[in-house]
């Protein structure tokens, strides 16, 4: 059973932020994600860090993407996480990066449905919710390149968050984001392997998280260390008996013991 | 409000099968269900997840029918998807490797000639490295299973000197390279292809071990395993249970019996811990032959007991003239003869 529980992770910061962004007006809702089609465009292009062409495939006005993507923007997530998380932990970048973030978060979002929904069918080992969230993050980025190449090559952001909340801390939002930008680099830098190939690739460093494994493998590890040392015993006694074959133990030489008398 | 673009359903979908994969869930009905109303049965998505639970109903039934349903799923995606498409691709590759594993007669060949001509389709299609890869492997496989086992094939092409093992170690080699390049030495991306490597030369060195010295290949088979048999991840990750099997026949072959029985007794353990599936992609009877053969040299009645359990096994998996049921009765017979000897004086 995982760490964080699916509960938890259905009131994430980002779970919070899109939950709020879809109960806002239709007009918010439509021209933020007319703005995050503007971006992903831009960025299959390979041009994003300009804002005006940015703007322009959004068809809309600077002052609107200021409104929404400048400090303090409405509805930013960036600002969610600053607020819950701390501003040492979350950049503060640029208006354009910003816009880059909630786009792949909206680009992720159905990946992210998907995760929860095969979680609470299954309530897998925490091994498995890791491993699992590799790979949803490769497949995302398989289908998405040229969104994540323009955002750093970083995972969405409310992934980092939700495999911190998975492991119940045991993986601090470094090492997430860590983990899970070898994920997402992995799967955009060739779309074609299979996400089970991320998977496997970074099966090893996932393995340390988790010392409480599988009890089979655990008690594997100990019958193998047995064995092992019962074999040393068995080679020992074994070079002890042929030893023992080739030279067999003389009879006592009788000590000559000083008698009572003459000790006296 | 609108997900991804438009492709939010479809990466749902896909998250989902991922998750379920991880998690070892077996019944991807629901899913395939949600994908053929949402998407229509012929789109990639719907036949990938068709063709993961087809991957995993395969572990839990006889080869027969896995056949038969690949053959039905193959079928099906050859209608739907251009040649390139990855998931036709797997599809292909799963088929021929079902169709080995059945081994009837003439079954052995059919796979060779079968992985021959997918290999060169994809190389012609330039394929990405990573499929032709899989078409490599899968060809390196099919190669040293008929050599290893075309003599119990009434109708097997008679070997021709040891070149297919050569050119499965070739294919073999050149993979091991590849992933290596890609993902590093002791990476369980690798390991597929060092397994068929050792395999390859393990079986090259059984079948000339009557006339040459064998202590070469063998120790290189060893050291194509090692990174895998042992650390932390090998109990716990089922497909590395094939790294102590083939460790502890090469074991064997160098004559260590006793660390042989010990390799092999572990990874029987462990298979067992979860029966009545292919865990690992271990067909369930081949731990239990694997261990039998490290047995005979030393204890009969043990040994005689292990290749029951293994026909018992494979009984229930293989058809009755496969060539894995002739396998299992050519380690069981000497050490049921003396026992009939007996009988009949």
């Amino acid at each position: 059973m995982m760490a964080g529980g699916p509960e938890l992770l259905r009131r994430t910061v980002a779970a919070r932020w899109w939950g709020e962004l879809i109960a806002s007006d239709r007009r918010l809702q439509d021209t933020k994600i007319g703005y995050y089609k503007a971006f992903a465009k831009v960025a299959s292009g390979g041009e994003t860090r300009d804002r005006k062409v940015v703007v322009a495939a959004a068809g809309g006005a600077m002052s609107t993407f200021y409104k929404l993507f400048g400090p303090g923007g409405d509805r930013a997530l960036l600002s969610a996480y600053a607020e819950h998380w701390g501003g040492e932990r979350v950049a503060t970048p640029d208006p354009t990066s910003r816009l880059g973030y909630e786009t792949a978060v909206w680009a992720y979002w159905g990946h992210r449905q998907g995760w929860l929904s095969g979680l609470e069918q299954t309530w897998p080992h925490p091994s498995a919710v890791v491993n699992s969230l590799v790979g949803v993050v490769a497949d995302f980025a398989a289908e998405w390149p040229h969104l994540v190449r323009a955002t750093g090559w970083a995972p969405p952001i409310c992934a980092i968050e939700d495999l911190c909340v998975a492991t119940g801390g045991m993986l601090g939002w470094d090492g997430a984001a860590a983990l899970l930008g070898q994920a997402a680099r992995r799967g955009a830098a060739d779309p074609k392997t299979p996400p089970e190939q991320v998977m496997d690739a970074l099966r090893d460093d996932l393995a340390g998280l988790f010392p409480g494994r599988d009890a089979v493998a655990a008690l594997a590890e100990g019958v193998d260390a047995v064995l092992a040392s019962l074999g040393e015993v068995k080679s020992a006694l074994l070079e002890a008996v042929t030893l023992a074959a080739a030279d067999p133990p003389r009879p006592p030489v009788p000590v000559a013991r000083p008698s009572r008398a003459s000790a006296a | 409000m609108e997900w991804g673009g438009g492709f939010g359903a479809r990466g749902r979908l896909r998250a989902e099968l991922i998750t379920l994969l991880a998690a070892g869930a077996t019944d991807f009905q629901a899913l395939y269900d949600e994908a053929v109303q949402r998407l229509g049965a012929r789109s990639g998505l719907t036949l990938h997840i068709a063709c993961k639970q087809q991957q995993v109903a395969s572990w839990t039934r006889p080869v027969r029918g896995s056949v038969a349903a690949w053959g039905g799923l193959l079928r099906t995606t050859n209608r739907a998807l251009d040649p390139a498409d990855p998931v036709r691709m797997e599809v292909v590759s799963r088929y021929g490797r079902w169709l080995g594993r059945r081994g009837l007669p003439g079954d052995l060949d059919i796979a060779v000639r079968y992985h021959t001509k997918e290999l060169r389709r994809r190389v012609a299609m330039r394929a990405t490295p990573h499929w032709i890869g899989v078409a490599r492997m899968d060809l390196a496989w099919a190669l040293v299973e008929r050599a290893r086992l075309g003599r119990f094939d009434p109708v097997a092409e008679p070997p021709a000197d040891g070149e297919a093992l050569l050119l499965a170690l070739e294919l073999a080699t050149d993979e091991v390279t590849r992933r290596t390049a890609e993902f590093g030495p002791d990476d369980l991306g690798t390991w597929p292809a060092c397994e068929v490597r050792a395999a390859a030369l393990i079986t090259a060195a059984c079948a000339r071990s009557a006339q040459a010295p064998i202590d070469g290949d063998v120790e290189e088979a060893l050291r194509a395993i090692e990174p895998f048999a042992a650390g932390r991840a090998v109990n716990g990750e089922s497909r590395l249970l094939r790294a102590r099997l083939l460790q502890a026949e090469a074991l064997l072959l160098l004559g260590h019996q006793q660390a042989a029985e010990q390799v092999a007794r572990l990874a029987l353990a462990l298979h067992e811990a979860r029966p009545g599936r292919w865990r690992g992609g271990i067909d369930p009877g081949r731990p239990w032959l694997t261990w039998a053969r490290t047995l005979a040299p030393a204890g009969r009645a043990d040994a005689r007991a292990a290749a029951a359990k293994a026909l018992e096994a494979r009984e229930s998996w293989f058809p009755e003239d496969s060539v894995y049921l002739a396998e299992v009765h050519e380690t069981l017979a000497p050490l049921v003869a003396p026992e009939l000897e007996v009988r009949q004086g």
